[in-house]
């Protein structure tokens, strides 16, 4: 057992094949003692990862997914969904309720998941948000993520016309 | 009494935490974007506004283009290419133009240091040079190629082929030759994962013979088959011809997807040793008769179970059914559950929010072998 420790002092018990979905915690595992305190992180968002770590890991070892060791060594890439090593259309469904949270709350969890270096979740709260602005308008899209439009006018449509062509709609 | 005074306006009190991301993620964001949704981030605010000429991956799909520049397409993915940071790597590059796609592009993606790359290519006549500079790229790790209609048969030539590094390949066979298809496979040692649609073939041979494949997914007639891959673990069929002469050698296979598939004695007798089937055959309406004009699709589906012996299956652990008629559905786990050694401890799961349209079983694009759903979505 791992104990993971977080920013506000909760301490959290773990299996090492669910901390170890982190590569940075497999590191420090390899040559350190087993308590690992993790400061940036809070006790609500690490209660989170701990939940996604702890369904991948299941399903990571479960015998019947052929594709987990090619997904190991197809992860390299980190970017295109359609190669998502993902192999069981289970977990694939739980992935997709796993992310319907709100921008705050993804964004404090792709944080997190970017310090410990948890590279499937990472993409998968990415893509999550790039699904929120695909397709929309930059009003839209300020409204949405709470953006301020820092531009003048004229400088906005300044690069409008600069690349004219992705700014034409169907 | 003094009013107070009027809060601020709500929205300046809100954090913008997506600007505040640091840069490596909001590339990463704009990576799963088409190129003209990224592009059009740069208007969002300062932060935003070069983020776009870095972004590593390019995606540019015909759709995108309003219909009156869609002409001067080449132009603008050109003026594009240009525009970009030079420094900024591009690990993927996506097209989908019905246009001309010159190597230069291709070229760009190379020395920029791409591994994925997706092609749709439209017939040019000149276009044929583009395979000595595709096929030569040892670092390339995916490559998938759709053709469009006119294409000749063409032959790779075979000096030209360096794919050392390539784990996965999707493709649209017609336009090579079936000794191309194969001199390009054995050119592809560390191949995991094949996808190939074959339904413009129907009489050639198919020959697959990949000692490292992992995954394999199979669409057209595949009349005649031979696959021979020790390390196949995954294999998925989409095929609604029957399948008299489709051998598979594949010791290592443990997963089966059959998609509106018919029947094949050779298969059925490879399968044996599988743990995980699944079987969809969407093509079935969910209000089938028993008497229905579908009714012969699912008797092959049963026949192709009934020519194996009775207590077969001595692996199967999870059955995946997408079958919307509720009557096919049954008849075919009661047949099933009398070839399984232990039914009782098999998971079967249903699979049924499909589509209402009937997909068509023509040319598809192809999707990845993956989760049971994604397999069968078609595009319209």
């Amino acid at each position: 057992m791992i104990k993971l420790v977080s920013g506000d002092g909760a301490e959290f018990e773990v299996e090492e094949e669910v901390a170890f979905q982190s590569k940075i915690i497999k590191d420090i595992v390899a040559d350190a003692d087993d308590v690992i305190p993790l400061p940036t992180v809070s006790s609500k968002v690490l209660i989170q990862v701990i939940e996604y770590c702890r369904k991948h890991a299941a399903v990571n070892s479960f015998p019947l997914s052929p594709s987990s060791s090619a997904a190991a060594a197809a992860s390299s890439s980190s970017s295109i969904s359609y190669s998502k090593p993902v192999s069981d259309p289970a977990l694939r469904a739980w992935d997709n309720e796993f992310v319907k949270l709100n921008n705050s709350s993804l964004f404090d969890i792709v944080i997190a998941a970017n310090y410990l270096d948890i590279e499937e979740l990472v993409d998968l709260v990415l893509e999550t948000v790039a699904d929120r602005i695909k397709g929309k308008q930059a009003q839209e899209i300020r409204r949405q993520f709470n953006i301020e439009n820092d531009f003048t006018p004229e400088e906005e449509e300044a690069l409008r016309r600069e690349n004219s062509w992705a700014f034409q709609n169907n | 009494m003094a009013t107070p005074p009027a809060p601020p306006h709500r929205r300046v009190l809100r954090t913008d935490y997506l600007s505040n991301l640091p840069d490596s993620l909001l590339l990463l964001i704009l990576s799963f974007l088409s190129t003209h949704d990224s592009v059009r981030t740069s208007v969002l605010a300062r932060r935003w506004r070069s983020l776009w000429a870095s972004v590593p991956a390019i995606r540019f799909h015909y759709e995108d283009f309003h219909p009156k520049v869609v002409s001067r397409a080449d132009e603008i993915v050109q003026q594009f290419i240009a525009s970009r940071r030079d420094s900024s790597a591009v690990f993927s590059l996506s097209i989908d133009l019905d246009h001309l796609c010159p190597v230069t592009w291709i070229d760009y993606a190379k020395s920029h240091g791409a591994h994925e790359v997706t092609l749709y290519l439209g017939y040019y006549p000149l276009q044929t040079p583009i395979f000595s500079t595709l096929f030569d790229w040892p670092s390339l790790l995916t490559l998938e190629l759709e053709f469009g209609i006119g294409w000749p048969r063409v032959d790779i030539p075979p000096e030209c082929i360096a794919l050392s590094s390539l784990k996965k390949l999707i493709l649209t066979v017609g336009v090579f030759s079936m000794e191309s298809m194969r001199r390009l496979l054995a050119c592809c040692p560390n191949l995991g994962e094949l996808s190939l649609d074959v339904s413009d073939i129907y009489d050639a041979t198919i020959e697959i013979a990949v000692p490292n494949l992992r995954r394999l997914f199979l669409a057209g007639p595949l009349g005649k088959t031979r696959i021979n891959c020790p390390n196949l673990e995954s294999l998925c069929i989409r095929s609604s011809s029957y399948l008299e002469e489709f051998h598979v050698y594949a010791p290592s296979l443990v997963r089966v997807h059959l998609v509106e598939f018919r029947w094949c004695h050779r298969l059925a007798s490879s399968l044996c040793n599988v743990a995980e089937l699944a079987i969809s055959l969407v093509i079935l309406p969910a209000d089938l008769e028993p008497c229905s004009p579908f009714s012969h699709m699912y008797d092959d589906q049963g026949e192709s179970l009934q020519i194996m012996p009775s207590k077969s299956f001595n692996n199967l652990k999870l059955v995946l059914v997408q079958i919307n008629s509720e009557i096919a559905r049954s008849t075919f786990l009661e047949m099933l559950s009398e070839r399984v050694q232990a039914w009782g401890k098999v998971v079967v799961r249903m699979h049924s929010a499909l589509p209402r349209s009937v997909p068509s079983i023509g040319p598809l694009r192809l999707s990845p072998i993956g989760p049971i759903g994604q397999m069968c979505s078609v595009s319209p």
